[in-house]
Parts: structure tokens; sequence; C-alpha cells
């Protein structure tokens, strides 16, 4: 046994609005710059929809996450030699055209447009090639189902289900699914990236891109199933969601957890056991990765996975964070939230609670309380959003343990509403999903009032003792291109131009613009009148 | 003339805004409308042959976005943003003020409203010397909640002054007429300066009136005098200052004295000088909003309680303090007994069909159907639609939502260019279909501009109107009620409201190649 | 007594280029790893690209292999060997005229594919303004000498070019070797060295990437955070 621990997070699904405040705050920190305009680290979904990239979730096609050949794992793109024999073209690279043609306006015809008689509009043009065009995909198109049944049908999920939907006014459903990178605990983008720049760190288990190490061979980008890998276009290097790690180091949440409008986010850590990770990720049966990836998490309150944690390195302040963890309560003890898409075998560690929704009129159209706990679990397969589709999403197709979470939330909203209304408890409530009203009321505080200390728990890295040495210029962030480097505020609505200055402190001979000169030469030593 | 400060009157509120482009500013408009037939004219109105056009002389916006507003407007004057100015923030729904902080000055010629305003008044006032001086206006206001007013007609009835043997008597069947001196030579001093009324007269609101002496005093010191003596508001902090001091939700003393007032009309055991007593110590000054966002605190100028344990909801005064309903009755009642109620058959909340249902369709090119314009789910009209991040994640331009089947009627895929016509006016925009849309109703949702991604119509070979091109305003007659009970007008609570219901609009699909 | 010229161009000339291609290189992977990366273009474009790419690269693993036989082993090992001269010679005729038109083939796809597409052409770097041409240039005149060899008794460069190849490495370079050489063996080299001599400060260092290690690599890397 190996422990180590992860900063995982959980997201209820019940609360999501789909403001994309979460996408929108998310761009504004990481991608608002040029070569990265088509990228969203946290996108929101309309479920049923397409997604973004559209279709991802249609691993036929797009060939990411793992599979297993006689009985062992290789990434569903195929082995090493595959991989390299692929080299100067991957196959399986979607094209810009499956995010999306990133565009901008013509602003500037509103403050320049000569007098005339009507009135003057900005018109789109493309930021990739700089080119009038016309708006026909975006990261968001289907929200609200916008597309209608014909554009729906390109749903995987919604296709793989047996019962067919039928996608109607009077039977419309939707709920709204944020994603962001799953950090997952076998990752394959790190399995497929030829050059071994993608790498998982040891004390919070973030996933990154060595930016100096990456090659631009792009298979990462084809290798992760849940597309949350990008190709910057213009720096020729693979980005993605960072955890904003440089936050959670500091024991802050993540810029998107912060922002949540709905505040349906939790960042907790999680123990595991790395040494069963491989064999879990393996389990022939699709349907038995969720439970087998929930074997490998570790209960911090046993003596005896404390000590391994200690001795494995892991400081005390992330024990107690575990033990106070509420991504560990809803994933382990109250067991709501599930993964996504645990058929790809990456062993996802951003979890979800499934969506309540309404009870189909039959029930209550009959004049029976919907609210009823005996009505409303036998109801629950007959839930507005199929439980079919849920399952889909979450338990490669097994309906259990969505039913499970889903009743354990809807007995949840019964018990408190008799406390709400004051009436007399009844303890069956809770016990018919295997709780009692001590966690009733633990489960309620933590998803209802969701208190900002309690949904996140999050230590800090700081580690005492190690010297910290200076990165050679500044910040390790200050690469041309990067985050935040943006030379001017324009630099988002403005077309593709001229290549930009690269920072000071480092070069970049592919942008250079031929006349400064800082970062290409080693610094000159001052003081050294000696 | 007509001032628009940071609002988009032409691009986004105003209902009928092919009728306001052509009557109010006179500009060119796609509206086709006719006018009404003798028939269906009003009788006891005046009516013109020829509507005027461009009634406005000057329209004057104050703004730092190219909205249809400012493209319209005859002079732009270029605002400050958020983080330019001081301010206060504060809404009615949420227990907080907070302070706007600049952090940096309002760049190139950019100035933030206090400063434009006031120079706006400068120049005002020096150019009225030997032209405009002291005028005397004669200034009738309608007969308002919360005032003697609202006893004007007992029983509803309406003494029409028209009639030989009825009286007009103003503040009973005229409004309340009130001469005013104007001196236009000083309203640069005034404007910058505290004037005697709220001391002389009180500060009345919901029929209470409180006396803010010591605040006034506490001003002086604080802001200064002019040479009249009375507290300077020369900066934007000081108005600031004494909008805090003189708001009951701020300033616990003034809260505390109308709780008073209150508790002596409605009794001892309502516990309303308790509610006063609480906060009777709370003083909120500016700087405190500057350092966090500050709670506000019970006032009898609001209808809900706040306190640190409780947020604001509406009505708790009532409920929780037995303060009666500011209604005939002091109760809440359905039942209303005015003339005009009577002679619409209202009394009692009753279904209206819509005006005109939408045809039976079909001519297979065309579908007809009920046209409407709900808040978007980003905003309720405030969204800046040509922010580059929503449009991207949207549909990058003015959409339309419709139904499967209406769609289908029209042979429209989804994101096809589709026009939607009406005799208000003419919309351009993409359709987007979905199921979630009951066919027969189509939503243009709010404010959707004209300024991004709208080409020229098909139908008129002029740009596509904004969301709004479609509506025209409705008066009901019943919103014109006044001087009884709770039918009196107060802004923003009862009176003509923008009333843009049951409009209706047929739309096709168009030529696919659009020119901008 | 060689020509100043001659000594110039085959003696000074070629370590000139190597220092800078080493020295350029070194600097480079010091100073701009960030650099390091092939830039693909394959998110704008991956039609054209998934012929040309596969076609130019792997003619060119070709070329290279063919041109490291050619240049580096004598022909007294090969012929050591009981290859004759005759069978070299054709083997690397037809392997290596295919290779180099499979090469030439590809670029002239990517060149069409860049020049024709205008997102690509947008993402073009300066630094491509010059390799591209030079590139082409390069394997034109590469194509050629190939092409000469199918007469009827070509030149045969292992004794020739190649001798003085090696020699450069013996720090005694050879210059008539060169100077003796055809006009369009002559023209490659010099292209060549000019080619190398951009090479460190191109996207071409994205060759020295090439992920050999992969084949042997742990699927799973895991890094820890405190810098090593």
């Amino acid at each position: 046994m190996r422990v180590m621990a992860q900063v995982a997070m959980v997201m209820n699904l019940d609360k999501c609005i789909g403001c994309h405040t979460c996408s929108v705050t998310c761009k504004q920190t990481w991608t608002n710059r040029s070569g990265t305009e088509y990228v969203w680290f946290n996108n929101v979904e309309t479920r049923p929809g397409r997604g973004y990239p559209r279709g991802y979730e249609d691993q036929e096609k797009w060939r990411g996450g793992w599979e297993l050949r006689h009985g062992r794992l290789v990434p569903r793109t195929g082995g090493r030699a595959r991989r390299l024999a692929r080299l100067f073209a991957n196959p399986e690279l979607p094209a810009l055209d499956d995010y999306y043609q990133p565009w901008t306006y013509d602003y500037d015809e509103l403050l320049s447009a000569p007098l005339g008689d009507d009135v003057p509009t900005a018109r789109p043009r493309s930021l990739t090639d700089g080119r009038p065009t016309a708006v026909t995909w975006g990261p968001n198109w289907d929200d609200d189902l916008g597309g209608g049944p014909e554009h729906l049908a390109g749903d995987p999920v919604l296709r793989a289900m047996n019962d067919t939907v039928r996608l109607e006014y009077e039977r419309a459903f939707m709920f709204h699914l944020p994603r962001i990178c799953e950090h997952c605990l076998n990752p394959s983008c790190v399995a497929v990236c030829p050059s071994g720049a993608l790498y998982k760190r040891i004390e919070d288990g973030i996933v990154l891109v060595d930016q100096d190490r990456c090659r631009g061979w792009r298979m990462c980008v084809s290798g992760c199933p849940y597309k949350k890998v990008y190709f910057n276009h213009r720096t020729g290097k693979a980005e993605k969601c960072t955890f904003c790690y440089p936050r959670v180091e500091a024991g802050e949440p993540t810029v998107c957890s912060e922002t949540c409008v709905g505040r349906l986010r939790y960042l907790g850590v999680m123990l595991y056991d790395a040494d069963r990770v491989g064999e879990a990720a393996a389990v022939p049966g699709e349907k038995d990765l969720y439970p087998a990836q929930l074997g490998c998490f570790l209960d911090p309150d046993d003596p005896e996975i404390a000590r391994a944690a200690e001795e494995s390195g892991i400081p005390h302040d992330w024990i107690t964070a575990a033990r106070r963890s509420p991504v560990r309560a809803l994933i382990s003890t109250y067991r709501l939230a599930l993964p996504l898409h645990p058929e790809y075998r990456t062993l996802p560690m951003v979890w979800y609670v499934p969506p309540l929704s309404p009870v189909v009129d039959a029930l209550s159209g009959s004049g029976h309380d919907g609210e009823d706990p005996a009505n409303l679990f036998a109801a629950i397969d007959a839930l507005r959003i199929p439980v079919e589709y849920l399952a889909g999403l979450f338990t490669a197709g097994d309906p259990a343990p969505v039913e499970a979470a889903l009743c354990r939330l809807a007995a949840m909203r019964s018990h408190m509403r008799r406390v709400n209304l004051g009436e007399p408890q009844d303890p069956r409530i809770a016990a018919s999903v295997g709780l009692d009203e001590r966690s009733m009321h633990a489960m309620y505080r933590l998803l209802a009032l969701a208190k900002y200390e309690e949904r996140y728990v999050v230590p800090t890295t700081y580690a005492a003792g190690s010297p910290e040495p200076q990165p050679v210029s500044g910040c390790s962030l200050d690469a041309e291109g990067g985050p935040g480097m943006l030379p001017d505020e324009e630099a988002f609505h403005a077309p593709p131009s001229a290549l930009r200055e690269p920072a000071a402190g480092r070069a970049n001979l592919l942008t250079w613009n031929g006349r400064d000169t800082a970062g290409l030469f080693p610094p000159r030593r001052r003081g050294t009148s000696r | 003339m007509l001032t628009v400060w940071r609002a988009n009157l032409i691009g986004s509120s105003a209902k009928g805004n092919e009728f306001f482009l052509r009557h109010l500013l006179g500009a060119g408009d796609n509206a086709t409308a006719e006018e009404a037939p003798p028939a269906a004219r009003p009788r006891d109105v005046r009516w013109r042959p020829e509507a005027p056009r461009g009634k406005l002389d000057l329209l004057l916006a104050l703004d730092f976005r190219m909205t249809s507003t400012t493209l319209f407007a005859d002079l732009v004057l270029p605002a400050a943003t958020w983080y330019e100015k001081h301010d206060l923030s504060s809404t009615d729904m949420h227990p907080y003020v907070h302070a706007f902080s600049p952090a940096i000055d309002p760049p190139w010629q950019a100035r933030t409203d206090f400063e434009t305003f006031h120079a706006l008044a400068e120049k005002f006032s020096e150019l009225a010397k030997g032209r405009l001086d002291t005028a005397y206006d004669l200034v009738a206001t309608a007969l308002q909640h919360d005032t003697p007013g609202e006893t004007a007609q007992p029983g509803g009835r309406v003494p029409d002054c028209r009639a030989p043997d009825t009286p007009a008597r103003p503040g009973r069947n005229l409004p309340v007429l009130t001469l005013v001196e104007r001196d236009y030579t000083a309203v640069a001093d005034r404007l910058a300066a505290l004037g005697p009324l709220c001391e002389e007269a009180g500060m009345t609101v919901k029929g209470v009136t409180v006396r803010p002496g010591p605040e006034v005093r506490w001003l002086a010191e604080r802001c200064g005098t002019d040479a009249a003596g009375r507290p300077r508001l020369d900066t934007d902090v000081k108005l600031c200052e004494a909008i805090l001091a003189l708001s009951g939700t701020t300033n616990g003393r003034l809260a505390a004295e109308g709780f008073d007032a209150l508790a002596r009309r409605c009794g001892p055991a309502t516990g309303l000088r308790e509610l006063g007593t609480e906060v009777a110590g709370r003083r909120v000054v500016f700087s405190d909003t500057q350092e966090r966002p500050v709670q506000v605190g019970s006032s009898f100028e609001w209808s809900g309680k706040e306190a640190h344990d409780r947020r604001y909801a509406p009505f708790t005064v009532n409920t929780e303090h037995r303060k009666p309903w500011h209604t005939l009755t002091g109760r809440q009642h359905f039942y209303l007994d005015h003339d005009w109620m009577a002679e619409l058959g209202e009394q009692l909340p009753v279904y209206r069909p819509p005006l005109s249902s939408p045809g039976g369709d079909a001519d297979g090119r065309s579908v007809t159907v009920r046209y409407l314009t709900p808040h978007s789910k980003w905003s309720i009209h405030s969204e800046y639609q040509e922010n580059l991040l929503m449009q991207t994640l949207a549909r990058g331009g003015p959409v339309i939502w419709m139904s499967v089947e209406d769609a289908a009627a029209i042979g429209a895929a989804d994101n096809d260019w589709i026009e939607a016509v009406n005799p208000n006016g003419v919309v351009v925009a993409r359709a987007v279909v979905s199921h979630r849309m009951p066919p027969g109703t189509v939503f243009m949702y709010h404010v959707q501009e004209r300024l991004v991604n709208v080409p020229k119509s098909h139908a008129t070979g002029r740009r596509g109107g904004v969301h709004n091109a479609l509506t025209r305003l409705l008066v009901k007659p019943t919103h014109l009620i006044g001087g009884y009970g709770q039918l009196s007008f107060a802004p923003n609570y009862y009176g003509p409201t923008g009333n843009q219901r049951d409009a209706v609009t047929t739309i096709r699909r168009r030529p696919q190649n659009v020119e901008y | 007594m060689n020509h100043p010229l001659d000594t110039a161009l085959w003696g000074v000339l070629p370590y000139l280029v190597l220092t800078l291609f080493l020295a350029g290189s070194a600097w480079r992977y010091r100073y701009d790893r960030f650099g390091f990366t092939t830039r693909s273009s394959q998110l704008h474009e991956s039609r054209l690209l998934s012929v040309g790419g596969p076609l130019f690269h792997y003619g060119l693993l070709f070329v290279i292999a063919g041109h490291l036989t050619g240049l580096l082993i004598p022909e007294s090992w090969t012929e050591a060997l009981r290859v004759s001269e005759h069978t070299y010679h054709l083997t690397s005729l037809l392997v290596g005229g295919a290779a180099g038109l499979a090469t030439a083939a590809g670029l002239a796809l990517l060149l069409h594919r860049r020049l024709s597409t205008p997102s690509v052409r947008r993402a073009t770097l300066r630094t491509d303004l010059l390799l591209h041409p030079l590139l082409s240039a390069v394997l034109l005149a590469g194509l050629t000498a190939t092409a000469t060899g199918a007469a009827a008794h070509p030149y045969d460069y292992r004794r020739g070019v190649s001798v003085w190849f090696r020699s450069l490495f013996a720090l005694d370079p050879d210059v008539p070797a060169m100077t003796h050489a055809p006009f369009v063996y002559r023209l490659h080299a010099l292209l060549a060295m000019a080619l190398f001599t951009l090479w460190p400060f191109s996207r071409l260092v994205h060759a020295f990437a090439a992920p050999l290690g992969y084949a042997v690599r742990p699927y799973i890397i895991y890094r820890s955070r405190a810098r090593t």
C-alpha cells in the first residue's frame, strides 16, 4: 500500500443553474490570450447536448482514454509503437471546427462608420485567419437545449441509451454539466505524451503540462477522453486546466470554485492507495469500475492508514484535512457523488452529485403527494431526467448507484421538510436509505447550507526546510504567450496580427522580433568590479 | 431635451422602438402600422391628423459604450466606469451598501457623472443670466400613494370636471397644482448644496415624516457650508455622505424617529418603537462603505426588516408588527370598487384572452406566432451584448427561439437567418430551434441590440431592429386611476406601465446570403 | 594548390557551420527550451497534413538514413561485406530516389497546404519564410544529384563527397575531393550547410526532440512539486 493524497472536487448538479460564471472567470484568468482563444479549461454543457468539443464522448470516433486488450490496459489510441508511428499526423486529433472557430467583431466599425442613414453594425471576423466569417458553432452552442431534437440526436450518451428518449415539449428535460480536467488517478494524457511533458504531482495529484518539455506532439489532446487538454496554436504547446495550483498551494479554492454562483463545488483531500490504481482501472467489467475506484480511496480516520500516510511523507495537516474533507463525505460516506464516465478507465477525480428532477406529472397529477418518501422512491425511475441518462454519464450504465444517490437526496428532502414544517420526525426515512438522523442533518448542512469553510477544505503545500531556489527570472508562468502575459488588453478582441515581443527574461526565438535582447544571454553579474 | 445617463433607451428599453425612432427622434424607421381608423379613435382626447415626428430637440447620452442610444444621440459625453469614481451601490433586495472607489482616474476625456452634471449646471447657470433668469412654473403632480391624495375620490367615484355642475378642484379631480419658482441662474449653486426644504418640510416616505435637523448640522460640519450657509455637496464623496446621513437604513436615529411615528399611529403593542430602538445607534458613514460592504438596518422607509441574523423579506414589518397594509381596508384584499374598474368589469381578478390570437399560419413559407421578450438567463437588462465572451458562450448574435414545429413550418433549420415582421417593425435574427419552445410562441430575449452581427433586412433593405422593434406600448386605462387608496400613483409601484403584451409577429426564413 | 575560395568553402566553412550548429543548439536548449516544439498546425488543417506530414517525415527519415550510410560508411567496408558498387549504387538510386521523391512530394503538399489555408498561413513564422525555401532547395538539389546518378557513368560520391565529409572529422579537410565533385553535389552541400546554420534558430530544433525514449518509458509519470 502506498498512500498518496489528492485535492479532488465534487460538483453538485442539483445546484448548477448554467450561469457560466465559472467558465468566464477561468477564461479571464488562464486562457484569454492569443493561441487559446478557443480554449475553455472550464466549460459548462447543457445535457442532453453534444458537449465541447462536439461529440467528444464518442470514443469509437475519438479513441480517448484506455481500453483493455487481453486484460491489460492500453491507451485506446494504441500502444507506444502506433503512437510513434503516427507522430507526424495524429489521426484522432480534433480539428478546430470540432471545438469552434473563435471569432471577434469589427467593433471599430461602430466608431468609424461614415455618416449614413442606417445604423452600423459590427460583423463577425475570424480570430484564426482574420477574414469576415459567419458564426456557425460555439463552445456552448446547445445551451438550454438550443438546436432541437435533430441536433441533440448527436449526444453520445443519448444515442447509447436503450430506451428512446422523446425530446418533446411536454417531456423536455435538461441539466447543466460543468467540466474541468479530471486530474485522473490513471491519466491517459500522461501516458500518451511521447516526450513525457505531462505529469501528475505527487503531493496533490494535480496533472500538469511542463511547458519547457512539451514538444508539441499533440498526442495528449486525443489521449484525453474528456478532451480537456488543448493545443495552443500560437506557442505550439499543450495546455490544460491547472486546478489553479498556485491558489491550491496557498490553501485557496480554484477560481471556478471561488466564483461559483450556485455554491455547488466542493474541494477536499482524498487519500488513495497508489498501488491499487492500476488494478482498479483494469477490472474487466465497466460497471465495476466505480466500485473499484471507491476501493482505492483510503479512510483517514483509520489509524493504520494515518500512520502509513505520515510515513509516506504526507503532512499532518493534510491528514486532518482528509478527515474533514467534504469530497470524502460526498464520495465515500454518503455515496452521493459519482465519477464522470468511469468506463474511460482513467479513474477521474472530479465527481458529481446527480440532479434530482421533478417527478413526472403522472404521479402528482393523480393526487399523490410527490414528496412522500414511499411515493418518491417508487418514482425515482420515473423522474423527468431519465435515470438511464444519468447512468450513462456516471456509472457506465449501471442504474443502481444513481438510484441510490437520488433516493438519499430525496430522503433528505423528505426528512428536512418535516423539520421545516415542525412535524414529528420519522426515523424510517433515514433508515430506508441506510443513514441516520444525524447524518441526514450533516448531509443537509453540507449540501444545502454549504458554508464556505466546509465546502473548501484545502491544506497548503508549504513544506518547511526545503529551500526554494528562486526561478531564473520572476514567475515560472511568465512565458511569452503565457497566462496574464497579454501585451495589451485589446489582444483578446483583435484579429490575429504580427507576433509580439517576448516577456523580459525569457526568449522565444520562434516569435522573436529581432530587436529585444533580454533573456537571450546570461545575466550580467553585478558588483564584480574587483 | 432627453438625457440618457448610462442607459440604453434606443437599443434596449424603448418598447415600440420604431415609434420612438419616428416620433421621438425623427429618424428613419421600419414601422408600417397605419393610424387607427376613425371608428377606433379616442373621443375625449384631441386627435391630431399628423402625429408629430422628431419631437425631441436634443438627445444627450452619457456612456462608455457605443450603443444604439449613443449612435442616435446628438451629443455623447464620455462617462467614467465603476472603477473610476466614488459612488454608492445598493439594491433593495439585498441588505448591503457598498462604495465604488476609483482604481484609476477616468481616462482621456471621460468624466464621472457627478463632474459631468455639475459642469453642465455651471455652464447652464452662467448662460441663464440675462436669458432665463427666474421663471415661474405651474407643476402638475399626480395624486400620490401614501399622501392625502389617496383619499381624493372616496368610494371610487370620479367627479368628472368636464361635467357642468362639477367644479375642477386640484387634488380632487385634477392633479395637484403647485407654483414653483425656478431661479435658473442658481442651478449650479443649488446642485452643489443641500437645500433647506428637507429641514423645513421634513422628509416624508410612505406617509411618515422625519426631520433631519441634526443630520443637516452634521453635514454642515462634515462638508463645509456655502455662501448661503447650506451644507456643501460639491464633491461626489460629500453627496454619498449626505445620502447615507439622510436615509433611515444607514442612519438609525432617523429610522427610530420614523418607527416612533409609526408606533404612535399603530399602537404600542406593535413593537415598532422597539424596532426603532434596536437600530437607533447604527450610523454608517461613507468611509465604512469603502472598507467593505456594510449591512443596512431596518427603517420605516421599507416594508421589510433587516437584522444581522436574517435577510430582507418584504412586508415583514406588516406581518410581524401588525402595521396595516397601505390599502383602503388596511388589509390585503382583492375586490376593488372603483368606477373605472367596474366599467371594465375588473373589480375582481379576471382572465382576459389575448388581444389578438396568432392566426392559423401555413402559407407554407411563414408562420404567425406570439412574440415574447423575456429576460435572458444572464441579465434582466444589463448584459452588455457586445461582450465577446458572452457572445461566444451564446450564438454570436441576436437570436429568436422557435419551436421545432414552427421552424419546420417555415423550413428553417437551427441557426438559419430568419426575419420577423409585424406592423411595428422588422427584426433580422438567427433561429434557435428547440423542443423546449411550445408551438405558437417565440422568444426573443431581452436586449440583444443591433450593433453586433445584425444584417440588413431582406424585406426593407435597412438594418434589422432591436427586439423591441416588434413591440408597441399599450396603456391600460385602469393604470391611470389615482386618488383611490392603493390605486394611486407612485413610481415603480402603480401607474401606467410599459405594457407590450400580446405582440404577434410573422416569421419567415429569409435568403441566407446576408449583407451588412 | 587549392584556390582560396575552395579552401574557404570546403575547408573552413564546414567548421564554422558545425560550430554554429552545435553552439547554437546548446544556446537554444539553454535559453529557449520553450521554443522546442513542432508548432503543429494540425488544429487548423488536418486532411492534407495526414498525407503530407507522414510522407515528408518518413521520406526524410529514409533520406537521412541513406545519407548516414553513404557519407559515413567507407566503400571499403561495404566491399568487405561483399556488397558490390553496382548493388550499392542501384540500391541508393532506387531507395534513395524513392525516399527523396516522397520527401519532396510531402514537402510540396505541406507547402501548398501552408500557402492555401489562410489559418495555417497566418501561423507561419518569420524563420519559416527562410526555412521552407532553403529546405526545398536542398531537396531539389539532392534529387537532382540522385537523378544524375542514373546516367551511364555516374559520379561516385563515395569516393568524393563522402571522403571529404569524413575528412572533416579528422581535422584534415580533403578540399580537392569536393572541388572535383559535380556542381550539383557542391550546390547541395552548400545549401545543406546553410540549412544547418539556420537549424538551431528555427523550428527545425523539433527534430532533436524525437521521442525515442517513449518506447521504454512507463506510461504514468509522477513528479514532485519541489524543485529538484
